[in-house]
């Protein structure tokens, strides 16, 4: 007998444990995550809520079966309301789907034309493409791998301080009528300039090696702030690439260094397209990748003291898709230090602006992808909205997909909502800009 | 909510059929799949979905119709929460198995055996309910649907 009551109270533990996680996870869907950690769980919690419903369903199941309806009236009612509750909210990553989707082709249409979507040859898009944004099958069970070759850890700088590697992805057989036609993807990492590595996102680059893109995951050299590097601990950080005086300025020359050596070797040697390149990245690589494609014309422009010479002049950049990207550097600097780019932020100094995306934007701009999750606590939607702002402004084609409830980096794992839509936007847009 | 003998019997028989269909394209999704054919494993996601919901509502349906102080009614009810605790688990370790092949180049043995293991299991433990059900459906000493 008291075998059974000891089940029954373990069992009612569980079920309360699996509630509590349940209205944490709301708590994260809706705020992103206002503490420290509860931000970093933001990166993952909303990417696997998409099984939730069902937890949250058979754990209300359980709930009502351990408590008598005919004695306890009132809490099996009570059990029934929150758990109805839960699986509702655990769905709604699933049921804002049909939002983004909307807004994802409003923005394509007034980029590309209300029938931007022709552009790309039916054969294609039946032999190659995905057919729908978002398909139940791998949000149940993961997302399948794409075969694809990879070369890893090449070595492309080494200052006797730093040493810096990248990894290639490419196609597995060489097939000339892949949607890629080897243009070049220069991949770059996040972890707030300070951590991370290359590998982020690999599910998403053997997709597109395997479409026939050639794609370059680079590091680059990281700022020494300890703290911020521990608080990225799980980002399987490098320790040969942190140097004691790297800012965003070095990152970028790093970069540049790397597009230098494209062309020199790396791209003959790969048989990569360098009249067709794309640079792509998330968070602080998101900023990265909006300094390099908005500034790689700035050695023209009013911040050219600090572009001059920086990238090769013999690539083509067809378009730049910076996800979740940071802008402001003034800004970001105010609460990360000195150390982001050299200066206090106090500085009466160009160097802020001339870091800051928003103000490289010209006319002469390649088209830019933005993913942005509207929950994102660790880098604010309206960084990405200042960018898209001076887009338009200026006439460049900028589409900003947004994503309700979404958190940093949540295309990560692709299987989930987020994660489907972007890839079938983005494998879209990469071929109409080819 | 409560359903007929008739409707139950269907419901059942229903459920039999979407456990086989689904366990048979989890594994072969599971084992096989490309991003070539997505429609087809959107369409087959949908009846996973279906399946594990059904197999749920059904243990729901059942808990006040098991005559509990019957020994083939104690055993079936025993089974429900059995089938509801796999359920919970088997959910959670597909999550672990959907971030761990996003982050590693490989999916662990462990990992991909806890996977294989949970779409049997929750396939076998919605069969045998179902099976249960069909066989006792006439029997009023282990369901009463009056």
């Amino acid at each position: 007998m008291n075998k059974i009551k000891y089940i029954k109270i373990g069992l009612i533990a569980l079920c309360l444990g699996i509630y509590s996680f349940g209205f944490y996870s709301i708590y994260i869907l809706f705020t992103g995550g206002l503490d420290p950690y509860s931000r970093l769980l933001g990166v993952i919690l909303p990417q696997i809520l998409t099984q939730m419903p069902l937890v949250m369903f058979a754990t209300t199941i359980l709930f009502l079966k351990l408590v008598n309806k005919h004695n306890r009236r009132k809490i099996y009612t009570l059990i029934l309301l929150i758990g109805s509750y839960l699986t509702l909210m655990m769905s709604l990553p699933l049921i804002t789907t049909p939002i983004s989707i909307s807004y994802a082709e409003s923005e394509f249409s007034v980029a590309y034309g209300q029938e931007w979507d022709k552009n790309i040859p039916e054969g294609m898009k039946s032999s190659y493409f995905l057919s729908n944004p978002l398909s139940m099958g791998p949000v149940f069970l993961g997302w399948p791998v794409s075969e694809c070759q990879v070369e890893q850890n090449i070595e492309y700088y080494n200052d006797g301080e730093i040493r810096l590697l990248f990894d290639v992805y490419m196609p597995k057989q060489p097939k000339p009528d892949l949607p890629g036609n080897r243009s070049t993807i220069i991949m770059i990492h996040g972890g707030g300039w300070t951590a991370g590595n290359k590998g982020q996102g690999t599910l998403i680059m053997k997709y597109l090696a395997a479409q026939g893109y050639v794609i370059f995951d680079v590091q680059y050299g990281l700022i020494d702030i300890p703290e911020l590097r521990e608080y990225f601990s799980v980002a399987n950080t490098d320790p040969r690439n942190i140097g004691e005086n790297i800012t965003v300025e070095n990152q970028i020359q790093h970069l540049g260094n790397f597009t230098k050596q494209l062309v020199s070797d790396y791209a003959t040697m790969f048989n990569a397209n360098l009249d067709s390149v794309f640079i792509m990245g998330g968070s602080a690589g998101g900023h990265l990748t909006a300094v390099m494609g908005l500034g790689y014309n700035e050695d023209n422009g009013i911040y050219s003291e600090y572009y001059n010479n920086t990238f090769s002049k013999n690539i083509t950049i067809k378009a730049i898709v910076p996800l979740y990207p940071a802008n402001s550097m003034r800004e970001i600097a105010a609460g990360i230090g000195d150390k982001l780019l050299g200066v206090p932020f106090t500085s009466p100094s160009t160097i802020f602006e001339a870091f800051t995306p928003s103000e490289l934007v010209d006319s002469d701009d390649p088209p830019v992808l933005i993913f942005q999750g509207l929950s994102d606590s660790l880098v604010n939607p309206k960084m990405s909205e200042e960018i898209e702002r001076a887009l338009d402004n200026a006439g460049v084609k900028c589409c900003r997909l947004l994503f309700p409830f979404a958190g940093h980096a949540n295309e990560m794992i692709v299987n989930n909502p987020y994660g489907q839509v972007w890839l079938y936007y983005l494998e879209r847009f990469l071929y109409i800009n080819q | 909510m409560k359903l007929s003998k008739a409707a139950m019997s269907l419901y059942c028989k229903l459920l039999i059929i979407l456990n086989i269909i689904s366990l048979i394209s989890e594994i072969v999704y599971y084992t096989l799949a490309t991003t070539s054919v997505m429609w087809i494993w959107n369409l087959f996601g949908i009846v996973w979905y279906i399946t594990w919901i059904i197999n749920i509502l059904l243990i729901y349906f059942n808990n006040s119709r098991i005559a509990k102080s019957n020994i083939i009614g104690k055993w079936m009810n025993r089974i429900s929460y059995f089938a509801l605790i796999f359920i919970i688990f088997s959910l959670l370790i597909l999550i672990f198995n959907n971030l761990v092949s996003a982050y590693l180049s490989s999916i662990p043995f462990l990992i991909y055996f806890l996977t294989i293991f949970s779409l049997i299991g929750v396939s076998f433990f919605g069969l045998l309910l179902a099976f249960f059900e069909l066989k006792y459906i006439d029997n009023r000493g282990v369901l009463n649907f009056e």
